[in-house]
Protein backbone atom coordinates (compact mmCIF):
# COMPACT_ATOMS: atom_id res chain seq x y z
CA UNK A 1 0.00 0.00 0.00
CA UNK A 2 2.83 2.39 0.87
CA UNK A 3 4.42 1.52 -2.46
CA UNK A 4 1.22 2.29 -4.33
CA UNK A 5 0.96 5.63 -2.60
CA UNK A 6 4.57 6.44 -3.39
CA UNK A 7 3.91 5.49 -7.00
CA UNK A 8 0.87 7.79 -7.12
CA UNK A 9 2.89 10.59 -5.57
CA UNK A 10 5.69 9.99 -8.04
CA UNK A 11 3.29 10.28 -10.93
CA UNK A 12 1.92 13.36 -9.12
CA UNK A 13 1.06 16.74 -10.49
CA UNK A 14 -2.50 15.74 -11.25
CA UNK A 15 -5.29 16.96 -9.01
CA UNK A 16 -6.83 13.55 -8.55
CA UNK A 17 -3.73 12.21 -6.87
CA UNK A 18 -4.11 14.39 -3.81
CA UNK A 19 -7.78 13.50 -3.54
CA UNK A 20 -6.87 9.85 -3.71
CA UNK A 21 -4.17 10.16 -1.12
CA UNK A 22 -6.72 11.61 1.32
CA UNK A 23 -9.06 8.71 0.63
CA UNK A 24 -6.16 6.30 0.99
CA UNK A 25 -4.86 7.48 4.34
CA UNK A 26 -8.18 8.42 5.88
CA UNK A 27 -10.98 6.12 6.99
CA UNK A 28 -11.68 3.33 4.55
CA UNK A 29 -14.20 4.82 2.17
CA UNK A 30 -13.64 2.47 -0.69
CA UNK A 31 -14.00 -1.19 -1.36
CA UNK A 32 -12.93 -3.71 -3.94
CA UNK A 33 -15.59 -3.06 -6.45
CA UNK A 34 -14.92 -5.20 -9.45
CA UNK A 35 -12.90 -8.19 -10.57
CA UNK A 36 -12.18 -8.49 -14.24
CA UNK A 37 -10.91 -11.60 -16.00
CA UNK A 38 -9.42 -11.18 -19.47
CA UNK A 39 -8.47 -14.02 -21.75
CA UNK A 40 -7.58 -14.11 -25.40
CA UNK A 41 -6.19 -16.56 -27.94
CA UNK A 42 -4.63 -15.15 -31.08
CA UNK A 43 -3.09 -16.14 -34.37
CA UNK A 44 -0.68 -13.61 -35.85
CA UNK A 45 1.54 -13.35 -38.90
CA UNK A 46 4.61 -11.10 -38.99
CA UNK A 47 6.59 -10.49 -42.18
CA UNK A 48 9.65 -8.90 -40.55
CA UNK A 49 9.96 -10.61 -37.23
CA UNK A 50 13.65 -9.65 -36.91
CA UNK A 51 12.96 -5.96 -37.71
CA UNK A 52 15.66 -5.93 -40.36
CA UNK A 53 16.31 -2.74 -42.28
CA UNK A 54 17.64 -4.84 -45.17
CA UNK A 55 14.95 -6.34 -47.39
CA UNK A 56 17.04 -9.44 -48.10
CA UNK A 57 17.49 -10.15 -44.41
CA UNK A 58 13.81 -9.95 -43.43
CA UNK A 59 12.43 -13.12 -41.79
CA UNK A 60 8.76 -13.87 -41.50
CA UNK A 61 6.94 -16.07 -39.02
CA UNK A 62 3.56 -16.97 -37.59
CA UNK A 63 2.72 -17.21 -33.95
CA UNK A 64 0.04 -18.28 -31.53
CA UNK A 65 -0.44 -15.91 -28.65
CA UNK A 66 -2.43 -16.39 -25.48
CA UNK A 67 -3.06 -13.82 -22.76
CA UNK A 68 -4.67 -14.38 -19.39
CA UNK A 69 -5.18 -11.44 -17.08
CA UNK A 70 -6.90 -10.72 -13.84
CA UNK A 71 -7.52 -7.32 -12.37
CA UNK A 72 -9.21 -5.75 -9.41
CA UNK A 73 -10.74 -2.33 -9.67
CA UNK A 74 -10.75 -0.31 -6.50
CA UNK A 75 -13.53 2.25 -6.56
CA UNK A 76 -13.25 5.36 -4.43
CA UNK A 77 -16.44 6.84 -3.11
CA UNK A 78 -15.79 10.12 -1.37
CA UNK A 79 -16.71 13.40 -3.10
CA UNK A 80 -15.20 13.70 -6.56
CA UNK A 81 -13.42 10.40 -5.93
CA UNK A 82 -16.76 8.85 -6.94
CA UNK A 83 -15.29 9.26 -10.39
CA UNK A 84 -11.90 7.70 -9.65
CA UNK A 85 -10.86 4.08 -9.97
CA UNK A 86 -7.64 2.25 -9.27
CA UNK A 87 -6.98 -0.82 -11.37
CA UNK A 88 -4.44 -3.41 -10.21
CA UNK A 89 -3.81 -6.26 -12.58
CA UNK A 90 -1.61 -9.25 -13.21
CA UNK A 91 -1.30 -11.08 -16.50
CA UNK A 92 0.60 -13.76 -18.29
CA UNK A 93 1.28 -13.82 -22.01
CA UNK A 94 2.48 -16.80 -24.04
CA UNK A 95 3.91 -16.59 -27.55
CA UNK A 96 4.62 -19.66 -29.62
CA UNK A 97 6.35 -19.05 -32.97
CA UNK A 98 6.03 -21.67 -35.66
CA UNK A 99 9.52 -21.30 -37.18
CA UNK A 100 11.84 -19.32 -34.91
CA UNK A 101 11.39 -21.21 -31.65
CA UNK A 102 14.03 -18.99 -30.07
CA UNK A 103 11.38 -16.25 -29.97
CA UNK A 104 8.90 -18.31 -27.93
CA UNK A 105 8.25 -16.64 -24.63
CA UNK A 106 6.30 -16.47 -21.40
CA UNK A 107 5.76 -12.95 -20.13
CA UNK A 108 4.31 -12.43 -16.67
CA UNK A 109 3.33 -8.84 -15.98
CA UNK A 110 1.72 -6.50 -13.51
CA UNK A 111 -0.13 -3.26 -14.18
CA UNK A 112 -1.46 -0.40 -12.16
CA UNK A 113 -3.88 2.18 -13.54
CA UNK A 114 -5.59 5.17 -12.02
CA UNK A 115 -8.53 6.55 -13.96
CA UNK A 116 -10.49 9.67 -13.22
CA UNK A 117 -13.61 10.63 -15.11
CA UNK A 118 -14.31 14.35 -15.22
CA UNK A 119 -18.01 14.35 -14.51
CA UNK A 120 -21.16 12.42 -15.11
CA UNK A 121 -22.31 10.78 -18.32
CA UNK A 122 -20.85 8.74 -21.16
CA UNK A 123 -19.20 11.73 -22.84
CA UNK A 124 -17.30 13.04 -19.82
CA UNK A 125 -13.56 12.98 -20.57
CA UNK A 126 -11.30 10.73 -18.52
CA UNK A 127 -7.65 10.66 -17.59
CA UNK A 128 -5.69 7.49 -16.93
CA UNK A 129 -2.25 7.17 -15.39
CA UNK A 130 -0.72 3.78 -16.02
CA UNK A 131 2.37 1.89 -14.98
CA UNK A 132 3.22 -1.66 -15.96
CA UNK A 133 6.06 -4.11 -15.66
CA UNK A 134 6.71 -7.21 -17.76
CA UNK A 135 9.38 -9.89 -17.43
CA UNK A 136 10.07 -11.47 -20.82
CA UNK A 137 11.31 -15.04 -20.48
CA UNK A 138 12.40 -15.98 -23.98
CA UNK A 139 13.53 -19.38 -25.27
CA UNK A 140 16.66 -17.73 -26.64
CA UNK A 141 17.63 -16.43 -23.21
CA UNK A 142 19.87 -13.72 -24.74
CA UNK A 143 16.61 -11.94 -25.43
CA UNK A 144 15.37 -11.98 -21.83
CA UNK A 145 14.47 -8.56 -20.59
CA UNK A 146 12.42 -6.60 -18.11
CA UNK A 147 10.19 -3.83 -19.42
CA UNK A 148 8.76 -0.96 -17.46
CA UNK A 149 6.20 1.35 -19.03
CA UNK A 150 4.57 4.41 -17.53
CA UNK A 151 2.23 6.80 -19.22
CA UNK A 152 -0.78 9.00 -19.28
CA UNK A 153 -3.88 8.63 -21.40
CA UNK A 154 -6.65 11.10 -22.02
CA UNK A 155 -9.88 9.90 -23.58
CA UNK A 156 -13.37 10.96 -24.39
CA UNK A 157 -16.50 9.56 -25.90
CA UNK A 158 -17.81 12.03 -28.47
CA UNK A 159 -20.97 10.16 -29.47
CA UNK A 160 -22.38 6.77 -28.44
CA UNK A 161 -20.70 5.44 -31.60
CA UNK A 162 -17.34 7.16 -31.43
CA UNK A 163 -14.67 7.50 -28.78
CA UNK A 164 -11.03 8.50 -28.94
CA UNK A 165 -7.98 8.66 -26.74
CA UNK A 166 -4.42 9.94 -26.85
CA UNK A 167 -1.64 8.35 -24.88
CA UNK A 168 1.92 9.24 -24.06
CA UNK A 169 4.13 6.62 -22.49
CA UNK A 170 7.75 6.04 -21.63
CA UNK A 171 9.13 2.56 -22.07
CA UNK A 172 12.36 1.20 -20.63
CA UNK A 173 13.71 -2.30 -21.30
CA UNK A 174 16.57 -3.82 -19.43
CA UNK A 175 18.24 -6.76 -21.14
CA UNK A 176 21.12 -9.06 -20.21
CA UNK A 177 24.52 -7.56 -19.39
CA UNK A 178 26.70 -10.45 -20.60
CA UNK A 179 25.90 -10.65 -24.32
CA UNK A 180 28.99 -11.20 -26.50
CA UNK A 181 30.85 -8.03 -27.47
CA UNK A 182 31.86 -8.20 -31.14
CA UNK A 183 33.36 -4.76 -31.68
CA UNK A 184 35.59 -3.48 -28.92
CA UNK A 185 34.29 -0.16 -27.71
CA UNK A 186 30.71 -0.80 -28.82
CA UNK A 187 28.44 -2.19 -26.10
CA UNK A 188 26.49 -5.42 -26.58
CA UNK A 189 23.40 -4.26 -24.68
CA UNK A 190 21.06 -4.33 -27.70
CA UNK A 191 18.02 -5.11 -25.52
CA UNK A 192 18.50 -2.11 -23.23
CA UNK A 193 15.99 0.21 -24.83
CA UNK A 194 14.48 3.55 -23.89
CA UNK A 195 11.73 5.09 -25.93
CA UNK A 196 8.79 7.43 -25.69
CA UNK A 197 5.61 6.65 -27.57
CA UNK A 198 2.68 8.86 -28.51
CA UNK A 199 -0.46 7.01 -29.54
CA UNK A 200 -3.83 8.13 -30.87
CA UNK A 201 -6.76 5.70 -30.83
CA UNK A 202 -10.20 6.04 -32.35
CA UNK A 203 -13.09 3.57 -32.14
CA UNK A 204 -16.20 3.79 -34.28
CA UNK A 205 -19.22 1.48 -34.25
CA UNK A 206 -19.92 0.46 -37.81
CA UNK A 207 -22.92 -1.62 -36.74
CA UNK A 208 -24.17 -2.44 -33.21
CA UNK A 209 -22.10 -5.64 -33.54
CA UNK A 210 -19.00 -4.32 -35.30
CA UNK A 211 -16.49 -1.85 -33.94
CA UNK A 212 -13.82 -0.41 -36.20
CA UNK A 213 -10.63 0.91 -34.59
CA UNK A 214 -7.70 2.94 -35.80
CA UNK A 215 -4.50 3.31 -33.85
CA UNK A 216 -1.49 5.36 -34.79
CA UNK A 217 1.68 5.63 -32.77
CA UNK A 218 4.96 7.46 -33.06
CA UNK A 219 7.92 6.01 -31.23
CA UNK A 220 11.08 7.92 -30.55
CA UNK A 221 14.17 6.29 -29.06
CA UNK A 222 16.11 3.07 -29.35
CA UNK A 223 15.39 0.85 -32.32
CA UNK A 224 16.84 -2.62 -32.64
CA UNK A 225 16.94 -5.10 -35.45
CA UNK A 226 18.88 -7.95 -37.01
CA UNK A 227 20.81 -8.59 -40.21
CA UNK A 228 23.60 -10.75 -41.60
CA UNK A 229 27.15 -10.28 -40.40
CA UNK A 230 28.13 -8.81 -43.82
CA UNK A 231 25.34 -6.23 -43.73
CA UNK A 232 26.03 -5.15 -40.16
CA UNK A 233 29.57 -4.23 -41.22
CA UNK A 234 28.09 -1.93 -43.83
CA UNK A 235 25.42 -0.58 -41.46
CA UNK A 236 28.16 0.41 -39.01
CA UNK A 237 29.53 2.80 -41.62
CA UNK A 238 26.21 4.54 -42.38
CA UNK A 239 24.42 4.88 -39.01
CA UNK A 240 25.43 5.68 -35.45
CA UNK A 241 25.06 2.24 -33.95
CA UNK A 242 24.85 2.34 -30.16
CA UNK A 243 25.18 -1.41 -29.51
CA UNK A 244 25.53 -4.69 -31.30
CA UNK A 245 25.93 -8.38 -30.57
CA UNK A 246 25.40 -11.82 -32.09
CA UNK A 247 21.84 -13.08 -32.61
CA UNK A 248 21.56 -16.83 -32.00
CA UNK A 249 17.96 -17.15 -33.20
CA UNK A 250 18.52 -15.57 -36.60
CA UNK A 251 22.23 -16.47 -36.83
CA UNK A 252 23.21 -12.92 -37.65
CA UNK A 253 23.93 -9.70 -35.80
CA UNK A 254 21.59 -7.76 -33.59
CA UNK A 255 22.08 -3.99 -33.53
CA UNK A 256 20.66 -0.95 -31.78
CA UNK A 257 20.56 2.67 -32.86
CA UNK A 258 18.65 5.83 -32.12
CA UNK A 259 15.65 6.32 -34.38
CA UNK A 260 11.92 6.51 -34.69
CA UNK A 261 9.00 4.34 -35.81
CA UNK A 262 5.55 5.04 -37.17
CA UNK A 263 2.93 2.38 -36.59
CA UNK A 264 -0.58 2.28 -37.95
CA UNK A 265 -3.12 -0.33 -36.90
CA UNK A 266 -6.56 -0.93 -38.32
CA UNK A 267 -8.74 -3.44 -36.56
CA UNK A 268 -12.26 -4.69 -36.22
CA UNK A 269 -14.07 -6.21 -33.29
CA UNK A 270 -17.08 -8.40 -33.85
CA UNK A 271 -19.10 -8.79 -30.64
CA UNK A 272 -20.40 -12.29 -30.06
CA UNK A 273 -21.99 -11.20 -26.79
CA UNK A 274 -21.36 -8.78 -23.93
CA UNK A 275 -18.29 -10.74 -22.81
CA UNK A 276 -16.86 -12.18 -26.01
CA UNK A 277 -15.59 -10.89 -29.33
CA UNK A 278 -13.60 -11.87 -32.38
CA UNK A 279 -10.97 -9.22 -33.08
CA UNK A 280 -8.99 -8.97 -36.28
CA UNK A 281 -6.71 -6.46 -37.87
CA UNK A 282 -3.52 -5.38 -39.45
CA UNK A 283 -0.55 -3.45 -38.07
CA UNK A 284 1.96 -1.68 -40.32
CA UNK A 285 5.15 -0.39 -38.82
CA UNK A 286 8.02 1.51 -40.38
CA UNK A 287 10.98 2.48 -38.25
CA UNK A 288 14.66 3.29 -38.29
CA UNK A 289 16.72 6.30 -39.11
CA UNK A 290 17.32 8.24 -42.35
CA UNK A 291 16.80 5.86 -45.26
CA UNK A 292 17.55 2.83 -43.08
CA UNK A 293 14.06 1.70 -42.22
CA UNK A 294 12.45 -1.59 -41.37
CA UNK A 295 8.95 -2.32 -42.65
CA UNK A 296 6.93 -4.77 -40.63
CA UNK A 297 3.40 -5.91 -41.45
CA UNK A 298 1.32 -8.02 -39.11
CA UNK A 299 -2.10 -9.59 -39.44
CA UNK A 300 -3.98 -10.98 -36.48
CA UNK A 301 -7.23 -12.60 -35.47
CA UNK A 302 -8.15 -13.37 -31.89
CA UNK A 303 -10.94 -14.54 -29.67
CA UNK A 304 -11.32 -12.41 -26.55
CA UNK A 305 -13.24 -12.96 -23.38
CA UNK A 306 -13.76 -10.42 -20.62
CA UNK A 307 -15.86 -10.89 -17.52
CA UNK B 1 -65.23 10.51 13.12
CA UNK B 2 -61.93 9.49 11.47
CA UNK B 3 -62.97 5.82 11.37
CA UNK B 4 -66.26 6.60 9.68
CA UNK B 5 -64.60 8.73 7.02
CA UNK B 6 -62.15 5.90 6.33
CA UNK B 7 -65.04 3.45 5.94
CA UNK B 8 -66.75 5.89 3.56
CA UNK B 9 -63.52 6.15 1.51
CA UNK B 10 -63.17 2.36 1.40
CA UNK B 11 -66.77 1.97 0.23
CA UNK B 12 -66.34 4.63 -2.43
CA UNK B 13 -63.16 3.00 -3.82
CA UNK B 14 -64.74 -0.48 -3.72
CA UNK B 15 -67.78 0.81 -5.58
CA UNK B 16 -65.54 2.44 -8.18
CA UNK B 17 -63.57 -0.78 -8.69
CA UNK B 18 -66.79 -2.80 -9.03
CA UNK B 19 -68.02 -0.28 -11.61
CA UNK B 20 -64.73 -0.52 -13.55
CA UNK B 21 -64.77 -4.32 -13.57
CA UNK B 22 -68.43 -4.51 -14.48
CA UNK B 23 -68.11 -2.29 -17.54
CA UNK B 24 -64.53 -3.22 -18.51
CA UNK B 25 -63.17 -3.42 -22.02
CA UNK B 26 -60.01 -4.87 -23.56
CA UNK B 27 -57.69 -3.35 -26.09
CA UNK B 28 -55.14 -5.44 -28.00
CA UNK B 29 -52.22 -3.58 -29.52
CA UNK B 30 -49.60 -4.53 -32.06
CA UNK B 31 -46.52 -2.46 -32.78
CA UNK B 32 -44.34 -2.94 -35.84
CA UNK B 33 -41.43 -0.98 -37.30
CA UNK B 34 -41.59 0.73 -40.69
CA UNK B 35 -39.93 -2.43 -42.05
CA UNK B 36 -42.78 -4.53 -40.65
CA UNK B 37 -40.75 -6.12 -37.85
CA UNK B 38 -42.36 -6.53 -34.40
CA UNK B 39 -41.21 -3.92 -31.88
CA UNK B 40 -40.47 -5.23 -28.43
CA UNK B 41 -40.57 -3.04 -25.28
CA UNK B 42 -42.91 -0.46 -26.82
CA UNK B 43 -45.12 1.26 -24.27
CA UNK B 44 -48.77 1.38 -25.37
CA UNK B 45 -50.96 3.67 -23.30
CA UNK B 46 -54.58 4.82 -23.49
CA UNK B 47 -55.36 8.43 -22.52
CA UNK B 48 -59.05 8.83 -21.66
CA UNK B 49 -60.92 11.70 -23.34
CA UNK B 50 -62.69 12.35 -20.07
CA UNK B 51 -60.09 13.20 -17.40
CA UNK B 52 -62.64 12.34 -14.70
CA UNK B 53 -61.90 8.67 -15.44
CA UNK B 54 -58.49 9.16 -13.87
CA UNK B 55 -59.85 10.47 -10.58
CA UNK B 56 -59.02 8.31 -7.62
CA UNK B 57 -56.60 6.09 -9.52
CA UNK B 58 -53.38 5.83 -7.59
CA UNK B 59 -49.92 5.15 -9.00
CA UNK B 60 -48.36 1.79 -8.19
CA UNK B 61 -46.64 1.84 -4.82
CA UNK B 62 -43.24 0.79 -6.04
CA UNK B 63 -41.55 -0.47 -9.18
CA UNK B 64 -38.02 -1.94 -9.45
CA UNK B 65 -35.40 -1.44 -12.13
CA UNK B 66 -32.68 -3.96 -11.30
CA UNK B 67 -29.01 -4.15 -12.32
CA UNK B 68 -27.70 -7.58 -13.27
CA UNK B 69 -24.36 -8.40 -14.95
CA UNK B 70 -23.76 -4.70 -15.55
CA UNK B 71 -27.04 -4.16 -17.41
CA UNK B 72 -30.34 -2.62 -16.35
CA UNK B 73 -33.24 -5.07 -16.18
CA UNK B 74 -35.75 -4.47 -17.71
CA UNK B 75 -34.72 -2.32 -20.65
CA UNK B 76 -38.02 -0.39 -20.62
CA UNK B 77 -40.17 0.23 -17.55
CA UNK B 78 -43.49 2.04 -17.93
CA UNK B 79 -44.99 3.75 -14.87
CA UNK B 80 -47.91 6.05 -14.14
CA UNK B 81 -46.85 9.53 -13.06
CA UNK B 82 -46.38 9.71 -9.32
CA UNK B 83 -44.74 6.29 -9.11
CA UNK B 84 -41.69 5.64 -6.95
CA UNK B 85 -39.04 3.61 -8.75
CA UNK B 86 -36.42 1.67 -6.83
CA UNK B 87 -33.03 0.89 -8.37
CA UNK B 88 -31.83 -2.19 -6.50
CA UNK B 89 -28.40 -3.45 -7.52
CA UNK B 90 -28.19 -7.25 -7.74
CA UNK B 91 -24.54 -7.13 -8.82
CA UNK B 92 -21.82 -7.47 -6.22
CA UNK B 93 -20.14 -4.37 -7.60
CA UNK B 94 -21.14 -0.72 -7.38
CA UNK B 95 -23.18 1.17 -9.93
CA UNK B 96 -23.69 4.92 -10.28
CA UNK B 97 -27.14 5.53 -11.75
CA UNK B 98 -28.15 8.84 -13.28
CA UNK B 99 -30.44 10.54 -15.76
CA UNK B 100 -30.15 13.86 -17.59
CA UNK B 101 -33.65 13.62 -19.10
CA UNK B 102 -36.05 16.54 -18.97
CA UNK B 103 -38.75 14.43 -17.33
CA UNK B 104 -36.45 13.50 -14.44
CA UNK B 105 -32.91 14.42 -13.55
CA UNK B 106 -31.32 12.47 -10.74
CA UNK B 107 -28.15 10.77 -9.60
CA UNK B 108 -27.63 7.88 -7.20
CA UNK B 109 -23.89 7.87 -6.54
CA UNK B 110 -22.01 4.59 -6.18
CA UNK B 111 -23.95 2.00 -4.25
CA UNK B 112 -24.47 -1.68 -3.76
CA UNK B 113 -27.72 -3.33 -2.63
CA UNK B 114 -30.75 -1.06 -2.42
CA UNK B 115 -30.46 2.74 -2.44
CA UNK B 116 -31.80 4.52 0.65
CA UNK B 117 -34.74 6.12 -1.16
CA UNK B 118 -36.63 5.37 -4.35
CA UNK B 119 -36.81 8.01 -7.10
CA UNK B 120 -40.18 9.71 -7.55
CA UNK B 121 -41.28 10.09 -11.19
CA UNK B 122 -43.99 12.74 -11.46
CA UNK B 123 -43.51 14.29 -14.90
CA UNK B 124 -44.70 12.42 -18.00
CA UNK B 125 -42.10 11.61 -20.62
CA UNK B 126 -39.06 9.45 -21.29
CA UNK B 127 -36.26 9.13 -18.78
CA UNK B 128 -33.02 7.70 -20.16
CA UNK B 129 -30.97 5.91 -17.50
CA UNK B 130 -27.23 5.49 -17.45
CA UNK B 131 -24.45 4.24 -15.18
CA UNK B 132 -21.38 6.43 -14.82
CA UNK B 133 -19.06 3.47 -14.33
CA UNK B 134 -20.35 1.26 -17.13
CA UNK B 135 -21.14 3.60 -20.01
CA UNK B 136 -22.81 0.86 -22.03
CA UNK B 137 -25.56 0.43 -19.42
CA UNK B 138 -28.68 2.00 -20.92
CA UNK B 139 -32.36 1.66 -20.05
CA UNK B 140 -35.51 3.75 -19.97
CA UNK B 141 -38.34 4.65 -17.64
CA UNK B 142 -41.36 5.95 -19.50
CA UNK B 143 -43.67 8.00 -17.30
CA UNK B 144 -47.23 7.79 -18.64
CA UNK B 145 -49.87 10.43 -18.18
CA UNK B 146 -52.43 7.66 -17.96
CA UNK B 147 -52.62 4.66 -15.62
CA UNK B 148 -53.72 2.49 -18.57
CA UNK B 149 -50.46 1.28 -20.06
CA UNK B 150 -48.65 -1.89 -21.03
CA UNK B 151 -45.46 -2.92 -22.87
CA UNK B 152 -45.18 -5.12 -25.92
CA UNK B 153 -43.62 -8.58 -25.92
CA UNK B 154 -41.12 -10.01 -28.41
CA UNK B 155 -43.93 -10.32 -30.98
CA UNK B 156 -44.70 -6.62 -30.61
CA UNK B 157 -48.01 -7.46 -28.95
CA UNK B 158 -49.63 -6.20 -25.75
CA UNK B 159 -53.03 -6.15 -24.10
CA UNK B 160 -54.75 -3.50 -22.00
CA UNK B 161 -57.47 -5.09 -19.92
CA UNK B 162 -60.05 -3.74 -17.48
CA UNK B 163 -60.32 -0.39 -19.24
CA UNK B 164 -63.41 1.61 -18.26
CA UNK B 165 -65.75 2.10 -21.23
CA UNK B 166 -65.33 5.43 -23.02
CA UNK B 167 -63.32 7.39 -25.54
CA UNK B 168 -59.52 7.14 -25.57
CA UNK B 169 -56.55 8.23 -27.49
CA UNK B 170 -54.14 5.28 -27.69
CA UNK B 171 -50.48 6.19 -28.10
CA UNK B 172 -47.18 4.39 -28.32
CA UNK B 173 -43.65 5.18 -27.19
CA UNK B 174 -40.38 3.35 -27.73
CA UNK B 175 -36.73 4.42 -27.20
CA UNK B 176 -36.23 4.38 -30.96
CA UNK B 177 -39.44 6.28 -31.78
CA UNK B 178 -38.88 9.17 -34.18
CA UNK B 179 -41.16 11.99 -33.03
CA UNK B 180 -43.49 12.32 -30.07
CA UNK B 181 -45.94 9.75 -28.69
CA UNK B 182 -48.69 12.38 -29.21
CA UNK B 183 -48.12 12.06 -32.95
CA UNK B 184 -48.91 8.33 -32.80
CA UNK B 185 -52.37 8.80 -31.21
CA UNK B 186 -55.32 6.75 -32.47
CA UNK B 187 -58.87 7.42 -31.27
CA UNK B 188 -60.83 4.45 -30.01
CA UNK B 189 -64.23 4.15 -28.45
CA UNK B 190 -64.58 1.26 -26.02
CA UNK B 191 -67.88 -0.25 -25.06
CA UNK B 192 -68.38 -2.24 -21.90
CA UNK B 193 -68.10 -6.02 -22.20
CA UNK B 194 -67.63 -5.91 -25.95
CA UNK B 195 -65.11 -7.97 -27.94
CA UNK B 196 -61.47 -6.72 -27.60
CA UNK B 197 -60.58 -3.88 -29.95
CA UNK B 198 -57.36 -4.03 -31.93
CA UNK B 199 -55.02 -1.10 -32.57
CA UNK B 200 -51.99 -1.34 -34.79
CA UNK B 201 -49.02 0.99 -34.81
CA UNK B 202 -46.29 1.30 -37.37
CA UNK B 203 -43.55 3.43 -35.91
CA UNK B 204 -40.78 5.29 -37.66
CA UNK B 205 -37.57 4.32 -35.90
CA UNK B 206 -34.37 6.20 -35.33
CA UNK B 207 -31.10 4.30 -34.87
CA UNK B 208 -30.09 4.14 -31.23
CA UNK B 209 -26.46 3.41 -30.31
CA UNK B 210 -25.06 2.46 -26.98
CA UNK B 211 -21.39 2.59 -26.02
CA UNK B 212 -19.39 -0.53 -26.88
CA UNK B 213 -19.06 -3.22 -24.25
CA UNK B 214 -17.40 -6.34 -25.73
CA UNK B 215 -13.61 -6.79 -25.40
CA UNK B 216 -11.54 -5.15 -28.17
CA UNK B 217 -7.93 -5.34 -29.31
CA UNK B 218 -7.36 -1.65 -28.61
CA UNK B 219 -8.04 -1.40 -24.91
CA UNK B 220 -9.59 1.97 -24.48
CA UNK B 221 -12.58 3.73 -23.13
CA UNK B 222 -13.56 4.25 -19.56
CA UNK B 223 -14.20 1.00 -17.71
CU1 LIG C 1 -22.69 0.30 -13.57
Amino acid sequence: MALTKRLLQAIGGVGVTSVLSVGWIGPVQAEWAESVLDASAEYRTNDDVNLSVFNDDEKSDKLLRGVLGFSKIYQFDAGIADYTRLNIGASIELQDYSEFDGLDRVNPGVALGLTHKFGLGPDAPWLNLHVSGVVENVDDSDRNKNIINAGIRLGRRFTPRFDAAIDWSYDKSNGKDDLPVISPGLPSSVYDLQRSIITAIGNYQVTPRLLGSIRYSYLNGDINGECTVENVGFLLTVIDMTAHTLDRTFEGCRYRFDGYANTLGLSGSYALGPHTAINFGSVWSKGGTGRWLYRQNQLFVNFSYRH
Amino acid sequence: MKASSNIAKFLAISLMLVCVRAGAATLNAEVVSSKGKPVRDAVVFAVPADPAVLQGIQAQKQVDVDQVDKEFIPYVTAVYRGTDVNFPNSDKIRHHVYSFSEAKQFEIPLYTGAPEKPIHFDKPGEVALGCNIHDWMKAYVFVCESPFFTTTDADGKASLTDLPAGQYQVRVWHPTLRGKPEDTGQKVSLEADSAPQIVQFTIREKKLWKPWRAPTSTTGGYR
